[in-house]
């Protein structure tokens, strides 16, 4: 099957085309066994102790949107990368590339957003780098970082570790950040007060890691929504998802819009919520332990690990079933 | 949702799904033809498919007014999206679609091309209002539904002399293109589930030909899960005694004589194409609408040249076939091999309501279910 | 084409246009083809345009039906009544069901945390 034989905006929206770049291209290319288990992080050891690894690049457009901005958004998901893999941030890294003709001191807004958010989650952003580039090379501002955190011992994660049988939670109500970023670009003209739900989420982890073994596997569901992470989740396990699409939670105003855009709120990016993958012994005491945190608080359980003969991600209407399948590019409003 | 989660009531549709059963005879075959994407959507998306008795075949039919747009027409599109001082704005619908060579509107963007999604024409109107200096083109597609919008658009940008605005008119009607799958010989459908949303503009009325002439059953259907099951019940109902009639289910917002203001824009705006080009189905005659004289200033045909290009759809697609209930998508050569949602070669696969890119979603899990 | 979503007019406005909510989300649609439409009644929003107004009363209507349909579908699983789904008039009366009856959903209510 043929290609484009140019990167396309498919290949960046987190769905099928983007694995299939990582997959093809970066790990046919790169390929060793840190990287190979293409987790949110990679763990590496050293002299007996297991630190974790993770970089991520933020080129969301606007910088600024209800709710943060892409310094925040940066901290934020790196903190993320490392607190799903079950380990306790140790401290980041930031490089910048600006736009000649950027003003000043909007990067020094954007930078002390930053700065604010590591402080608030208790981080420090410890080296960095910059580089300018000429008019119209970097539409603004990127910003790369890296993140290196210490495996919580409590913690035994992997795909390996989840069974059939298993539960699967949400950490609460999904498709925000998306819907967010759509409306702040500008033309779709909807008057909704939602805001991008990013925020760190290693509070959240740690009082999952207290399940030791019982927890088998976190994600934040990113670029490419929920429908994303659980493909991934079937794929990587070789078991079957299957959850209850009205489980899962969505504030009613973000579905209205969803609906009015023709778009799956499964599709749309998160910044702020947890996947997270249990035994089923261990499932309601996770519900509790998340519900008891000011970002769980909406935390629902939505399904469960199966046999089958084919990994799918199934989810259950009031109707029957229905396949999720993995986004193919960014979720686009539709009028069809 | 008010008037939206009521009709998804999951007992109501047990319920039904009983009823359809007691109207079917075991080892009966009856095919129906949904007319609307939307129709095919809403299936796959609630899994309505799993309700309805193993003797009824839903047929997708023509009506997805993005897989039908011609190859060479998204080329044209693209021709204009590639201009410099073109600021090009489309449905979401659309940017996906591939014309020749596969290029689309979304990859014309990655080159360079100022693509930009709007949720109304309206809405590319007050671009072209703030931005002065570009030449805001709008991507005109739909049927009867969304061509009203698009008329009253352009008696706006007239009223307010908006000069920088124009449309590339890609509306279709989709009386002709039933016409068209009903003529044919071997089209095998029984009855049709009439589109909810294009009967609010045009009425029932325009399906009484069907009966008359075809003497198929129409109900025409709203898009929630009842609403589809209640009017194939309703279908079912009338084949079982021998009845040809057009019934409305969508009543809350369909009525016979359908909307005289939106029917009034489109006269006034829109002429009627001799011909226009249909992806899978070949040109039907008076299927497709142009900008009429009065408004030529803001028709981007005629403000820019376009290749007009008449691309064929390739050998291997057998979307014709698949559109008049003559194939099932598994029995084309390339589907899912070198036709897949990803890379689309015809039109069926095209979109997520086409029958194609429906099935290869759909079939893989009954295949398991299985 | 097909994407219409129910919404409810609060206000018209000058120009032939009226802001509409859906459920907490509002936007501003033009009006030109429901001009009789006034604040409170509801509407089918497509591409920013009301293109019908939303008859309550059929709606209730076809409710009852769906209602109706349950109940026989419960009293007897075998012989369900077809005359039900055919909405004949003198169906109609016994029983009508509120429009604002909230169906139970499966999954209850604690999916909609609050915004």
């Amino acid at each position: 099957m043929s290609v484009p034989e140019v990167i396309t905006l498919a290949d960046g929206a987190g769905g099928k085309a983007s694995r299939r770049l990582v997959e093809d291209l970066f790990l046919e290319e790169l390929r060793n066994p840190l990287l190979e288990p293409l987790d949110d992080a990679a763990i590496v050891g050293a002299n007996g102790t297991r630190i974790a690894v993770t970089t991520d690049s933020y080129v969301v457009r606007p910088l600024r949107f209800p709710g943060g901005d892409i310094g925040q958004l940066a901290v934020n998901g790196t903190i993320n990368d490392l607190a799903v893999s079950g380990a306790v941030p140790l401290a980041l890294t930031a490089g910048f590339v600006v736009e000649e003709g950027f003003p000043r001191d909007e990067l020094r807004e954007l930078v002390a957003s930053m700065a604010a958010a590591a402080r608030a989650a208790g981080i420090a952003v410890a080296a960095g780098d910059t580089k300018v580039v000429e008019r119209g090379a970097a539409d603004g501002l990127f910003v790369t970082t890296a993140g290196v955190g210490l495996l919580d011992l409590r913690a035994v994660l992997g795909l390996d570790r989840v069974r059939a049988g298993d539960r699967l939670l949400v950490s609460g109500g999904i498709a925000e950040h998306g819907v967010a970023i759509m409306l702040a670009r500008g033309n779709l003209e909807l008057e909704l007060a939602v805001a991008s739900d990013t925020a760190p989420l290693d509070g959240l982890t740690a009082t999952l890691c207290s399940l030791g073994p019982e927890l088998r596997w976190m994600r934040d569901p990113t670029r490419g929504g929920l429908a994303t992470t659980l493909n991934e989740l079937a794929a990587g396990t070789g078991l079957s998802v299957v959850f209850d699409e009205q489980a899962v939670p969505v504030r009613e105003d973000v579905r209205a819009a969803c609906e009015l855009l023709g778009i799956d709120p499964l599709t749309v990016a998160n910044e702020g919520k947890l996947v997270a993958v249990v035994s089923s012994q261990a499932a309601d005491e996770a519900l509790a332990l998340l519900r008891a945190h000011p970002l769980g608080s909406a935390a629902a359980l939505v399904g469960e690990l199966r046999e089958d003969s084919e990994p799918l991600v199934l989810a259950r209407t009031p109707f029957g079933t229905r396949l999720v399948e993995m986004l193919v590019g960014d979720p686009l409003p539709r009028i069809c | 949702m008010r008037f939206v989660d009521e009709f998804r009531d999951g007992r109501a549709a047990r319920a039904l799904a009983a009823e359809l059963r007691s109207l079917v005879e075991p080892g009966e075959r009856v095919k129906l033809m949904e007319v609307c994407g939307g129709h095919t959507h809403a299936i796959y998306r609630h899994g309505l498919d799993a309700l309805l008795p193993d003797e009824v075949e839903l047929v997708h039919g023509p009506g997805c007014p993005v897989c039908v747009i011609p190859m060479g027409r998204v080329d044209d599109a693209i021709s204009l999206a590639e201009r410099p001082e073109v600021t090009f704005a489309s449905f979401g619908d659309m940017l996906r679609v591939p014309g020749g060579r596969r290029r689309s509107l979304l990859e014309a963007k990655a080159r360079g091309a100022d693509v930009r999604t709007v949720y109304s024409p309206l809405d590319a109107l007050a671009l072209a209002q703030r931005e002065s200096s570009r030449q805001v083109v709008f991507f005109g597609v739909g049927f009867e539904t969304t061509a009203p919008a698009t008329a009253l658009t352009l008696r706006r940008a007239r009223a307010l002399a908006v000069s920088n605005f124009t449309v590339f008119c890609n509306h279709v009607l989709i009386g002709p293109a039933l016409h068209a799958i009903l003529d044919s010989p071997d089209t095998e459908i029984d009855g049709l589930v009439g589109p909810g949303h294009v009967s609010t503009v045009i009425g029932t009325r325009p399906y009484e030909f069907v009966c008359r002439e075809y003497g198929r059953p129409v109900v025409v259907a709203g898009f929630e899960p009842t609403d589809i099951l209640r009017a194939v019940a309703l279908l079912l109902r009338q084949l079982r005694e021998g009845r040809a009639e057009v019934e409305n289910e969508y009543g809350r917002v369909v009525r016979r004589e359908g909307n005289p203001e939106a029917l009034g824009a489109m006269r006034e705006v829109f002429d009627v194409r001799p011909d226009f080009e249909w992806r899978g189905l070949g040109p039907i005659p008076r299927s497709g609408l142009q900008i009429a004289e009065p408004f030529a200033a803001w028709d981007a045909e005629r403000r820019f040249t376009v290749p007009g290009a008449r691309i064929e759809d390739p050998k291997a697609c057998r979307c014709g076939d698949v559109l008049r209930g003559r194939a099932k998508p598994y029995e084309c050569r390339v589907f899912g091999t070198a036709c897949t949602p990803e890379r689309p070669l015809g039109t069926c696969m095209v979109s997520s309501e086409g029958a194609c890119a429906a099935y290869y979603a759909y079939g893989r899990h009954r295949r398991s279910a299985a | 084409m097909c994407l219409g979503i129910p919404g409810q007019l609060v206000e018209r406005l000058d120009d032939g246009l009226a802001r509409v909510d859906v459920s907490g989300v509002r936007r501003v649609v033009s009006v030109a083809f429901t001009p009789e439409a006034q604040a409170g009644d509801w509407v089918l929003i497509h591409v920013g345009f009301a293109l019908a107004r939303i008859d309550e009363e059929e709606a209730r209507a076809t409710l009852d039906l769906l209602a109706e349909a349950i109940a026989a579908e419960l009293a007897d699983a075998s012989e369900p009544s077809n005359r039900v789904l055919l909405g004949e008039e003198e169906e109609r009366g016994a029983g009508v069901a509120s429009l604002s009856r909230s169906p139970a959903r499966p999954g209850g209510s604690e999916r909609r945390p609050g915004a």
